[in-house]
């Protein structure tokens, strides 16, 4: 059973142009982007917690938060700002959110919104994806977990992992 | 939910009495299922009333393939009152009657429905968050008390539309409703 709903939105995207984008459309990828958003956040979080003993506690006291908003804050993403997700992120792994079309920092692609952002939580990195990095010669391997894309490549990025299956997302550069 | 509600699901379909909800985007496949009555399905899908409620219902749809795609989501039964929760059993919780909350923009929206069987949610009726109020009443507590079991009557109502002699999916703790992924306020 399929639905011609699903692609409705996505093909109403590439037929219309972008001053015409329907407000309901807009109004899908903002709900989306804030709840991937979230789960990133939540996931680390969760990593935290279970690798180095993170508390809510701690979290509110590294931030200088209440618990009782902290706790508010990890149940949902209701009224998060973008200082929010800055003070949950250092405050949780001591790292700022990397975001970057030509960069692409540690693996397990994790598609959190629209207009090619794309966030890479957790190593190590998936080998059919790095194998097809290579295959089609259009992205260099930088320090660490870092990839550079090369100019004007179309990057078609396939790989699989537990949590999400089969992907393919094509980057263009 | 025995092989003959599975098939009665898909005889609605079929009929266009229920819609199955797929994620907006992506392959990733249907960790929990939802199906939508033909009242929720029209709500979704334009033509819309207005500029405001097409926005709320793009907010909409995007909550519910959080279900679909079996993100976490936060569950709330009786007597929590957390106004956080993304699906909720409201009271009474014999009724067994839930409700999937879209809280932005104000007013909200809510998808009441029931569970026909461990992950899988029917969606049977859309309600805006402020035809559950009415301000103007004398006691408006009691008055939005009234309206809310108004709500709860029709989405039962349409469930015995559907499902004729069909009881509800039952549990006494989420878990026996949704399996995975989920937390509870």
């Amino acid at each position: 059973m399929t639905i011609s709903q699903i692609t409705s939105l996505l093909s109403e995207l590439s037929s219309v142009s972008q001053e015409n984008l329907e407000p309901r459309i807009l109004a899908y990828f903002q709900e989306r982007f804030r709840n991937r958003l979230y789960e990133l956040v939540i996931e680390e979080f969760e990593k935290q917690q279970r690798e180095n003993g993170l508390t809510q506690r701690e979290l509110a006291q590294r931030i200088n938060k209440s618990v009782s908003r902290v706790n508010k804050w990890l149940r949902t993403p209701g009224n998060w700002t973008l200082d929010t997700v800055s003070d949950l992120l250092i405050g949780i792994s001591k790292s700022e959110l990397k975001i970057s079309s030509k960069e692409i920092t540690p693996p397990s692609l994790n598609f959190i919104g629209w207009s090619g952002l794309y966030v890479w939580e957790s190593s190590p990195e998936p080998e059919d994806l790095i194998n097809l990095l290579h295959e089609e010669n259009t992205a260099t391997k930088l320090e660490g977990t870092s990839w550079k894309a090369h100019e004007n490549s179309l990057i078609k990025l396939e790989f699989t992992n537990e949590r999400h299956g089969k992907n393919k997302i094509d980057v263009n550069n | 939910m025995s092989t003959e509600d599975e098939l009665r699901i898909l005889f609605l379909c079929e009929q266009k009495l229920l819609f199955p909800i797929n994620p907006q985007i992506g392959e990733r496949p249907n960790s929990r299922c939802l199906f939508v009555s033909s009242l929720v399905w029209k709500a979704l899908n334009p033509p819309y009333e207005s500029e405001k409620d097409g926005i709320r219902m793009g907010r909409t749809l995007a909550m519910l393939d959080n279900f679909v795609e079996g993100r976490r989501i936060s569950v709330r039964l009786p007597p929590s009152k957390k106004v956080d929760a993304y699906i909720a059993l409201l009271d009474k919780a014999d009724e067994e009657i839930w409700e999937i909350r879209v809280r932005d923009p104000r007013p909200g929206v809510r998808i009441f429905g029931r569970f026909a069987c461990l992950n899988v949610f029917i969606g049977l009726l859309p309600v805006y968050r402020e035809d559950l109020t009415d301000s103007k009443a004398i006691k408006p507590k009691e008055a939005e008390d009234k309206l809310w079991n108004q709500a709860k009557l029709r989405c039962r109502s349409e469930w015995e539309k559907l499902f004729p002699l069909v009881a509800p999916h039952t549990g006494k703790i989420p878990h026996d409703y949704i399996s995975n992924n989920i937390f509870i306020v």
